[in-house]
């Protein structure tokens, strides 16, 4: 059984106890404390949430699905760094585009939810690999958390620094935007190394920058993931809409 | 600690002097809903849906109460 419930079970009973001494007694502290103890236990059993797990193993699944992540991204020389990009009607909730080489062009009418390897095009340099689930389920808890979709840059930098700081992830997400460039800083509480996260992001990083490119309605290119003292500074740049590349 | 724990702590502290330091259950129910309502005001961004979700049937118990109590004072003041 639970913590939550055994002290909610006590703080209830005894509450109730006192209470009915208090009314016996004719002492009103008697009846207030037993009423503040029944009240203290419905506010631990809902606001104490149960579904925890340790940050050591969060952070041993994390590594090796990025470990997985990136063997499968070097086996396909994947060259170009990821391109995020926003929802649109093939892509309800955006996805994250890793291009073949550089030097890319994408074409978003040929994506669409099924789409892994992108190899169906005219040319190379439209071939990529298209991840659509990483990172979406933190999104939707930010809209969640916003209790309406994302719509600017300054609704996502509050609403993700919440749901991260809330969820223990990450104490603080700061986002600056500067006509096309982008700077983020993602405080992460969980240890984490920045290695070729321009290809295969971590879902918290990768979260952070499908809401830009929702945020904005822009193609979001990642330039670099740099490891600070202040936590992992994330450069990107706007690409324009998904109709200038269609 | 959690978010939640410096919420949680900070809520009862405040229910458990409310309780003693007030002499009536009418003022002491009042002062836990000004409680509960600031407790949801500034710590609704730490807050999950489902948390504020459960929090709310108390804060309307709460609110029913005080609308009894504030019809039992105008009953008071217009009986004299």
């Amino acid at each position: 059984m639970e913590l939550k419930y055994i002290v909610s079970a006590a703080l209830g009973i005894s509450g109730g106890a006192l209470a009915l001494k208090g009314f016996l007694d004719v002492n009103q502290s008697y009846i207030n404390l037993g009423i503040a103890g029944m009240f203290l236990a419905a506010v631990i059993l809902t606001l104490k949430s149960s579904e925890y797990v340790k940050k050591e193993s969060l952070e041993v699944l994390l590594n090796s699905q990025k470990g997985l992540l990136k063997s499968l991204l070097s086996n396909l020389r994947l060259d170009g760094k990821a391109v995020y990009l926003p929802p649109y009607e093939n892509l309800p909730w955006g996805g994250i585009f890793v291009p073949l080489h550089e030097d890319f062009d994408l074409d978003p009418a040929r994506l669409d939810e099924e789409t892994f390897f992108l190899t169906d095009t005219p040319d190379e340099k439209s071939m990529g690999l298209l991840m659509t689930s990483l990172g979406t389920a933190l999104l939707e808890k930010y809209e969640e958390h916003l209790e309406a979709p994302i719509s600017s840059v300054p609704e996502l930098e509050a609403s993700a620094g919440s749901v991260l700081k809330a969820l223990g992830l990450a104490s603080r997400v700061h986002i600056e935007e500067n006509e096309d460039e982008i700077r983020v800083v993602i405080t992460p509480e969980i240890s984490c190394s920045p290695d070729e996260c321009e290809k295969a992001p971590c879902p918290l990083c990768a979260s952070v920058l499908l809401g830009l490119a929702k945020a904005t309605d822009n193609l979001i290119g990642v330039e670099s993931f740099e490891k600070k003292d202040y936590g992992v500074e994330i450069r990107a740049r706007k690409l324009g809409g998904v109709e200038e590349w269609m | 600690m959690d978010v939640e724990d410096y919420i949680l702590l900070f809520l009862s502290g405040w229910v458990l002097v409310s309780a003693l330091a007030t002499g009536s259950v009418d003022v002491f129910l009042t002062l836990t809903l000004i409680g509960l309502l600031i407790t949801l005001e500034v710590g609704s961004l730490f807050l999950s849906r489902e948390q504020k979700e459960g929090l709310k049937p108390l804060v309307e118990l709460l609110l029913v109460v005080f609308a009894i109590v504030v019809m039992k004072k105008v009953y008071e003041v217009l009986s004299g």
